[in-house]
């Protein structure tokens, strides 16, 4: 069993609710929500507490990594495995002319090479970043179907992380791209996997992918873990 | 494939002023996810100006390509509905039109858009609660300090429930009391209903809130941190 650092709070739509509207009509939403039928609020409740979780294990790898735990490697694949849904990501973070017209084999092969470079990129970045402790904040619905999770990372040195993670809906919720500070996981890797592309091709993506993030070159605000 | 959109993505922008001798925005390109909170930063003449307004549809480019929630605009129809619905434009100064009353001035924008004076006025007061002006509905502008007409100008853009909100030096005129003030709303907002934000700002308390800087330096730009 996982441990759960801190208990997600209620969804941004019901602290709103709560903080603009007089007590009496609150009570009324209140009990009005409260007989809707389980299964519209579940979607929301079941992604936060999805993403609570995937929260507090990135935490305790984060840890790990600090406190110079070898092995963390293994840890986040299976992260990605059990709370991602990686293949769509990786797919999503190549450019659309490459993802339509690329054959399955190397697609394949790209996808593994894919989740050596996260796990690297997320490794390296922890070991260098302050250690984040990550609430879910809130949560509302997306234009395509998935549930945004909003979280709010804070570390010792004062530093905030914000991150809004897309969830698929359901009772078996995966992060399907996240935006860290700002930052579209996907559309970031896009571009970083653009360059490379252009110059080698498919080999030469998966052979940058697996050598980590310094198979990439780019600014300091293409680090999304930070 | 069903990605998930960036708010906004402009991909080498170039506007020169004077036949070149003015490089305002020189090949500038910047990808903005939905939700984020992000504080354009750079020297005076930069280019920070002319990028805001480029990315509300209202400079003529030389050259690039604005992509706006996965859609680029086709045309002047296009951008005006899209200032009219999802892009709110927030000013140094606040631009309240003086012969009008604060709750006026809010509503103008939803004239058009929303048929219902019911509504309008129920989300007026909506808006004025957000930004912490309730019972200033009847006051005029000019009755109104700069910090309470910067937070009337700002329930303004957000009259229409824009889901991208421009922001262009939003605090220089302010104390830093009214400063802060706009400030967490601004962090509130983004927060509680994911609106995305882009905001020019000298103020490094401003840029603190922000989820990163975007620096632009002579027309182009990177993110810094
Ligand atoms: N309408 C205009 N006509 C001529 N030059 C302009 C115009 N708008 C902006 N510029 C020039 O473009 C450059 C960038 O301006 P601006 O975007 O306002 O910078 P910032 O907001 O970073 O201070 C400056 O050199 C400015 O003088
Ligand atoms: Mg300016």
């Amino acid at each position: 069993m996982r441990r759960i650092i801190r208990r997600p709070r209620s969804s941004g739509r019901a602290r709103l609710v709560a903080g603009r509207v007089p007590p009496v009509a609150a009570i009324v939403i209140a009990l009005f929500l409260a007989l809707l039928p389980r299964t519209l609020l579940a979607g929301t409740a079941a992604a936060e507490q999805h993403v609570a979780e995937a929260m507090s294990v990135m935490t305790e790898i984060a840890r790990a990594v600090k406190e110079g735990k070898g092995g963390q490697d293994a840890a986040f694949r299976r992260l990605l495995a059990k709370d991602f849904d990686a293949s769509t990501l990786a797919m999503a973070s190549l450019p659309e002319e490459v993802s339509e017209s690329a054959d399955a084999a190397s697609l394949a092969k790209y996808r593994s090479a894919f989740v050596v470079y996260l796990t690297k990129a997320f490794l390296e970045e922890a070991a260098r970043a302050p250690l984040y402790e990550t609430r879910v904040a809130g949560s509302r619905n997306h234009a395509t179907g998935r549930i945004i999770v909003h979280t709010v990372g804070e570390a010792p040195n004062g530093n905030r992380r914000e991150g809004d993670w897309f969830v698929t809906p359901g009772a078996a919720p995966r992060i399907v791209d996240a935006a860290i500070r700002g930052i579209l996981l996907s559309a970031n890797e896009r571009k970083r996997f653009a360059r490379v592309l252009a110059r080698g091709g498919m080999s030469g993506l998966v052979a940058a992918l697996e050598k980590g993030p310094s198979g990439f070159t780019g600014s300091p605000g293409e680090d999304v873990w930070r | 494939m069903n990605r998930i959109d960036l708010a906004i993505s402009a991909i080498g922008l170039v506007k020169h002023y004077d036949g070149g001798r003015a490089k305002a925005l020189d090949g500038l390109s910047i990808d903005v996810a939905q939700g984020a909170m992000i504080a354009l930063v750079g020297p005076s003449g930069s280019g920070k100006s002319t990028l805001l307004y480029a990315l509300a549809g209202l400079v003529d480019l030389d050259v690039g390509t604005i992509v706006i929630e996965g859609r680029r605009p086709g045309g002047e129809a296009d951008w005006t509905r899209l200032r009219a619905s999802t892009i709110g434009l927030v000013f140094q100064e606040s631009w309240l039109l003086p012969t009008l009353t604060a709750a006026q001035n809010i509503e103008l924008p939803m004239v058009g858009v929303e048929a219902s004076a019911r509504v309008r006025t129920r989300r007026v007061e909506e808006l004025l609660e957000t930004v912490g002006m309730a019972g200033f509905a009847g006051r005029m502008p000019d009755s109104l300090s700069g910090g309470e007409r910067q937070r009337i100008a700002m329930a303004r853009s957000l009259a229409n429930g824009p889901r991208i909100l421009l922001a262009d030096e939003p605090t220089g005129e302010l104390d830093s009391a009214n400063s802060a003030r706009i400030m967490e709303m601004m962090a509130k907002l983004r927060a509680e209903r994911g609106v995305t934000m882009l905001i020019v700002t000298h103020d490094p308390r401003m840029a603190a809130y922000c989820d990163r800087r975007y620096e632009v330096v002579d027309g182009t730009g990177t993110y810094v941190d």
